[in-house]
C-alpha cells in the first residue's frame, strides 16, 4: 500500500497502454526463507497458508509474507515435498518474532510438517527451532549435521523438526504497479495476469490477497492516530470530489505490491507485471505508488521496466 | 604453501615417534631448514624430522600437507589441526587427528588408537581401519568427541564414540564391542556388524545401525525396551550429509523401508536413541 503520486506530465506507452512516467519507491527489508515439508503437498499448501495468513503489510502485520514457490522431494533438505515462505520485516529483531509466532503456531501445529533454513547466506541469522523447542518440556533433541543444528520436538503424530537458525538477507519491500482499468472485471482480470506471471520468479513474493490490493492508501489522515487512509486520488467513486489521477476512461484500479530478496528480482518482477497487465483487454494506463521519494530509497521507474534489462536503484 | 613429507624406508624408528606438534609447527610458516630440524622424539631422544623423513616444500596457496610412505609408528599426526588439510598416504599410528578442531584429515590407510580423540570439529577421513576408542574421551577426562566428523570406510576396533558429546562418527565396516557406551549426545552410524551390545549407558544421542546389525545381541533389552517405528526426518539429512561427504553405506541406508526405534538407555534414565534399519516391510514405517 503506497502513495501514489500527483499526475507527472510525462507519459509513455506500451501498446495502447499509457504507461505513467512515474516510480515505486521501496524500502530496505529483513528478509527469510522458511521450507516447509511435510507428508503431502497438501498439508505443506496448508502450512504455508496459515503461516502466511494476516501477513500483507507492516503498516499493521507483524510482517509482510508469501508463499513463493513448490518445490519437489528433491529440493528439500528431507526429501519431502515442500515450499518456500518469504517473510519480510522492518528489522532482524521483528522479523525473529515474527517467523517464531508463525512457526510456532501455524506450522508445528500442522500434521506431518518440518522447518527449514531456505537461506544460503547464513552470516545474519534469527534463531527460531533454538526458542521453539522449549515446547520439547524436556524431551527435545538437537542434532547437528553439516554445522547445522535441528531441533527435533515430539508432538502427537511423531516429531516436529525446525532448523535453529535461519539466515537472513536485506531485502526489498513496496515494489509496485497501479494497473488502471476501463471496468472492475477487466481491470481485475489484468491484476490475476500479472500475479500469475509474476509468480513464476523466485525470489518475490506478493503479500497482499491473492497478491492484488485494492485498498491502496496514502501516509497520514485528516483523523488524528489513523496513519494510513484511503488513497483518494485513485477511487472511482471519489473523481467528482477530489483531485484525482484516474485518467480519462478508468473507473478501477488495483495494486500489486512486490517484496523481493534483491532490487533487482524486484525490477524485474515489476517488469514482468507491467507488461502483463498492458497487454490485458481494457487497461487504459499503468502507474506506480510512491511517496515523492523521500522516504524510500528504491526508486523503480516505470520507464526503465519497459525496457527488456528492467530498472531500479 | 604445501608440504611433502616423505618417510625414509631406510629409517623406520624403532619405538613410537611422537609427532602431535609436527603440523602444528609446519604450518607456523617455518622455512625449508627449520622444517627439515623439527625435533620429533622417539623413544627417550629427540631426533630432527629429516632424520625419519625427507621434507619438501612448495609454492601455493592451499594449506595443505602430504604424508607419503609408513607412518604406522608415528603418534599424533594432525594432533589439534584447527585449519587447513593433512592427507597420509599410508598408515598412521595411535591419537591420529586427536583433538581436531578444524580442517581435513584424510588417512588413505589404516589408524591407530584414538583416533579423533576428544576432537571438537573438522573432520577425519580413514579409508582403512581405525584402533580403538575412535572419537572416544581420554582416559578420566568426561567428554570424548565435542564436535566435528569422523568418517570411516573401513572397520573399527572397541569403543567408538565412547562418552561423546557431540558430532557425528560413521563406519562403514564392523565395529568391536562397546561403541557408543556413556554417549552424552551426537551420532553414531554403524553400516556393519556390532559385537556386542552398542549405547550402554547412553544420555542421549543417537545410534543408527544399518541392516547388517544383529539387535537381537546388539541392543541391551532391559536398558532399551522397543519403543516404536518413528523414522526420524533428520535420520533422512544425517544419511544425505553422510552421502555427500562420500560415505558409501549411506546410499543403502536411505534405501531402508524399516525403522526400529529404542529409546534408553534406561538403566542411565537415558533418552537416547538407537535407530535399527532394515530392509524387510515388516515392521515398516507407519509414518513418512
Amino acid at each position: 500500500m503506497s502513495d501514489a503520486s500527483p499526475s507527472t506530465p510525462g507519459c509513455l506507452k506500451l501498446g495502447e497502454v499509457t504507461i505513467v512516467d512515474t516510480f515505486a519507491e521501496a524500502f530496505p527489508m529483513t528478509a527469510a526463507r522458511v521450507v516447509v515439508t511435510a507428508a503431502s503437498i497438501a498439508w505443506a499448501r496448508t502450512a504455508g497458508t496459515v503461516m502466511t495468513g494476516y501477513a500483507t503489510s507492516v503498516i499493521a502485520c507483524d510482517a509482510e509474507a508469501g508463499i513463493e514457490r513448490e518445490l519437489t522431494p528433491e529440493e528439500t533438505p528431507d526429501g519431502r515435498p515442500g515450499l518456500a515462505v518469504l517473510l519480510f520485516a522492518f528489522n532482524r529483531e521483528s522479523l525473529e518474532k515474527a517467523v517464531v509466532k508463525r512457526v510456532g503456531q501455524c506450522v508445528m501445529t500442522c500434521p506431518t510438517t518440518a522447518c527449514y533454513d531456505g537461506i544460503a547466506d547464513r552470516s545474519k541469522l534469527i534463531r527460531v527451532g533454538g526458542k521453539l523447542r522449549r515446547f520439547g518440556d524436556g524431551f527435545q533433541i538437537s542434532k547437528v549435521i553439516g554445522g547445522r543444528r535441528y531441533w527435533r520436538i515430539p508432538v502427537m503424530d511423531g516429531e516436529f523438526v525446525c532448523e535453529d537458525e535461519f539466515g537472513t538477507v536485506k531485502g526489498v519491500g513496496g515494489g509496485n504497479i497501479l494497473i488502471l482499468g476501463c471496468s472492475g472485471a477487466e481491470t481485475l482480470a489484468a491484476a490475476e495476469r500479472a500475479v500469475e506471471k509474476v509468480r513464476g520468479i523466485e525470489g518475490v513474493i506478493m503479500p497482499f490477497p491473492g497478491g492484488v490490493v485494492r485498498s491502496g492508501s496514502k501516509v497520514g489522515s485528516k483523523y488524528k492516530g489513523q496513519i494510513a487512509s484511503t488513497n483518494h486520488a485513485y477511487a472511482p467513486t471519489l473523481k467528482s470530489l477530489v483531485t484525482s489521477d484516474l485518467p480519462a476512461g478508468a473507473n478501477c484500479c488495483y495494486e500489486i505490491v512486490i517484496d523481493g530478496l534483491s532490487p533487482e528480482i524486484v525490477a524485474q518482477a515489476m517488469r514482468v507485471a507491467l507488461h502483463e497487465a498492458a497487454a490485458s483487454p481494457g487497461v487504459v494506463a499503468i502507474s506506480a505508488g510512491n511517496y515523492g521519494g523521500k522516504l524510500g530509497p528504491f526508486h523503480f521507474r516505470l520507464s526503465d521496466c519497459l525496457s527488456d534489462d528492467g530498472g531500479g536503484r | 604453501m604445501s608440504w611433502t613429507i616423505s618417510a625414509r624406508p631406510d629409517a623406520i624408528p624403532a619405538t613410537r615417534v611422537e609427532a602431535r606438534h609436527l603440523v602444528q609447527a609446519l604450518q607456523a610458516g617455518c622455512d625449508i631448514a627449520a622444517a627439515r630440524s623439527i625435533a620429533l622424539a622417539v623413544g627417550r631422544i629427540h631426533v630432527p624430522l629429516q632424520a625419519l623423513a625427507t621434507v619438501e616444500k612448495s609454492a601455493g596457496t592451499d594449506d595443505c600437507i602430504f604424508c607419503v610412505g609408513d607412518f604406522s609408528r608415528w603418534d599424533g599426526l594432525g594432533f589439534g589441526l584447527k585449519s587447513g588439510q593433512l592427507i597420509v598416504e599410508g598408515d598412521t599410528g595411535a591419537r591420529t587427528a586427536a583433538e581436531l578442531v578444524g580442517g581435513t584429515v584424510e588417512i588413505h590407510g589404516n589408524c591407530g588408537a584414538w583416533a579423533g580423540a576428544a576432537m571438537s570439529g573438522g573432520r577425519l577421513i580413514v579409508h582403512g581401519e581405525t584402533g580403538d576408542w575412535l572419537g572416544a574421551n581420554w582416559p578420566g577426562e568426561l567428554r570424548g568427541m565435542t564436535g566435528g566428523e569422523i568418517f570411516v570406510h573401513g572397520r573399527a576396533r572397541h569403543h567408538v564414540g565412547v562418552r561423546m558429546r557431540r558430532g557425528t562418527i560413521a563406519v562403514a565396516g564392523p565395529v568391536g564391542e562397546g561403541a557408543g557406551r556413556g554417549m552424552i549426545a551426537g551420532s553414531i552410524l554403524l553400516a556393519g556388524f556390532t559385537q556386542g551390545i552398542v549405547g550402554q549407558g547412553m544420555k542421549r544421542g543417537t545410534i543408527v545401525l544399518g541392516p547388517y546389525a544383529d539387535c537381537r545381541t546388539s541392543i541391551s533389552a532391559t536398558g532399551f525396551p522397543e519403543a516404536d517405528c518413528f523414522r526420524p526426518h533428520t535420520l533422512g539429512i544425517q544419511l544425505s550429509h553422510a552421502a555427500a561427504a562420500g560415505w558409501k553405506p549411506a546410499g543403502a541406508m536411505l534405501c531402508c523401508r524399516s525403522v526400529r526405534r529404542y529409546l534408553g538407555d534406561r538403566l542411565n534414565h537415558g533418552l537416547g536413541e538407537i535407530l535399527v534399519l532394515s530392509d524387510s516391510a515388516e515392521g515398516a514405517t507407519a509414518y513418512t
